[in-house]
């Protein structure tokens, strides 16, 4: 890294200072300009460019300290070095001078020796200063570069949620708050065949352009396996369970082969067969679903755990069985719903969740989706969410 | 700028320095004279304080340490005359004699 170029501000209303001053300089490879007092200075510093300032104290219109306390209020990222020329030594005046920003002192009458050692010191400084500026432009471009990628993950990640949809009798409407860093969360919801329909929620553990790469890889695989182990069991008549198993342990396998990332996901993975109301839950590490089978019946919550996705070839997976009546619900989320904390570092924990749904059983999905998200935004006013709050509710009409 | 070249640009400044004693002194003593006249206005002792302070440092810059170290003393005095809220004509008097002082060190000041 070469040392940055001086370009020096003399300021002195003695114009033989100034002019030694100028030709000292000079003769240490300075660019060396002048002003006879604070005032002009301030208008040439103005003037972006000098990152050194040589001042007498006493000037008229504005003496030196009025000078230097300017200089430390301009905008701008460069460091200027300030060097009081002084007669008076005295400490009240040191310490006033370093309060209004000097860096260094030359004593009057000027000793060109040390004024040659301080000069060596502020290009020390300097030197370092600019080394500093130039690591923070780097940092500051990778950064952006970053944010750039975040946001293009973001919007690839809501983009490729589905839309609120109906199939027959099953309605399903989600609500999704992206976090701050890009979460790893996705869910879906799609018809397999004229029987069959799966709908899923999952959320890849970490944050960042890593976790949404995963999750879009993911969602892919596991709708792969989906019609997969649908087209597998509807042609050997194995029963909804086996089959959910299956497309799970399916998704599992493919998952492990292609990660190289060291994550892992979670996921609840519910397929209906949509002829006999039949749903068959699989719960692989993520939070339990909610259900409540009638309106005004308050929602409990199904499963028992299971294992995440990604961490062993045999999961040892087993699926709930719920059987759907008219006016049902199931409802699947993410952590980022229960974890999310307030100002006061409270998580919004199941039971609030589960209160709220309970109070909405009776209202159409729309509103006990609107009901959710107000209750979450409320709950975090202001302030970004640190992970993606997902959550997807089928009714049966 | 070459180390010659400056070491030239130097003795320039200082025999330009020399020649212009004459008038530095003489613009302290009008700016006495103004503030003997009208004792009570700080910025004329403020024009003074500065004349001073300019002939101080720059008399030792240039080589006559003597004359710096005189000036110098002046300054002090004119300093602790300006924060004086009770001036008058009298207080002055000793500036005066400082002034003649330095008449007389830049007069003998060697060559």
């Amino acid at each position: 890294m070469s040392p940055p170029a001086i370009r020096a501000l003399v300021v002195d209303d003695d114009p033989l200072i100034v002019a030694l001053l100028c030709a000292f300089l000079q003769s240490r490879g300075y660019a060396a300009e002048h002003a006879p007092d604070g005032a002009s200075a301030l208008e040439r510093l103005r003037d972006d460019g000098f990152n050194l300032v040589l001042t007498d104290r006493v000037m008229p219109r504005m003496d030196g300290l009025a000078l230097c306390r300017a200089i430390r209020q301009l905008p701008g990222d460069s460091y200027i070095y300030c060097i009081m020329l002084t007669s008076s030594a005295e400490e009240e005046s040191l310490v006033a001078s370093m309060e209004a920003g000097v860096d260094d002192f030359v004593a009057k009458p000027l000793r060109l020796g040390e004024l040659g050692a301080r000069l060596r010191a502020a290009e020390r400084v300097l030197a370092l200063e600019s080394g500093l500026a130039q690591q923070n432009e780097r940092l500051r471009q990778a950064y952006d570069q970053l944010s750039r990628e975040l946001e293009i993950a973001r919007a690839l990640q809501v983009g490729q949620l589905p839309p609120p949809a109906a199939f027959g009798p099953l309605r399903f409407d989600w609500i999704f708050e992206a976090s701050s860093y890009v979460g790893g969360d996705f869910f879906d919801y799609a018809q397999i065949d004229e029987r069959h329909l799966s709908f899923f929620i999952a959320d890849v553990s970490g944050h960042g352009v890593a976790a949404a790469m995963i999750a879009f890889s993911a969602h892919h695989q596991l709708r792969a396996a989906s019609q997969q182990a649908v087209a597998t069991g509807s042609r050997s008549g194995w029963p909804l369970g086996a089959i959910a198993v299956s497309a799970v342990e399916d998704f599992n396998r493919r998952f492990i082969a292609t990660k190289e990332t060291g994550l892992y996901l979670t996921l609840a993975f519910a397929l209906v067969d949509m002829q006999t109301g039949e749903v068959a839950l699989v719960q692989a590490g993520h939070p339990p679903p909610l259900y409540s089978p009638a309106p005004g019946l308050p929602f409990t919550p199904v499963g028992e755990g299971g294992l995440p996705v990604g961490i062993l070839e045999q999961g040892g997976w087993e699926a709930q069985a719920l059987r759907l009546q008219p006016g049902a619900r199931l409802v699947l989320y993410s952590d980022g719903v229960t974890d999310c904390r307030d100002a006061a570092d409270q998580p919004f924990g199941e039971d609030r969740l589960r209160a709220l749904l309970d109070g909405k059983t009776g209202t159409s999905l729309p509103r006990m989706r609107a009901a959710v998200r107000g209750a979450m935004r409320d709950w975090r006013p202001g302030t970004a969410f640190e992970d993606d709050v997902s959550l997807v509710a089928m009714e049966v009409r | 700028m070459p180390d010659d070249d400056f070491q030239l640009a130097m003795g320039r400044l200082r025999e330009e320095f020399r020649q212009q004693l004459p008038e530095r002194l003489e613009l302290a003593r009008r700016q006495l004279a103004a503030c003997e006249a009208d004792p009570g206005t700080a910025e004329l002792l403020e024009q003074l304080y500065r004349t001073v302070h300019s002939l101080s440092g720059a008399s030792g810059t240039f080589g006559l340490a003597e004359l710096g170290i005189g000036a110098r003393s002046l300054e002090l005095d004119i300093a602790a005359l300006r924060d004086r809220a009770d001036r008058g004509a009298t207080d002055f008097t000793p500036l005066r004699q400082g002034l003649q002082e330095l008449h007389g060190l830049a007069r003998s000041a060697p060559r």
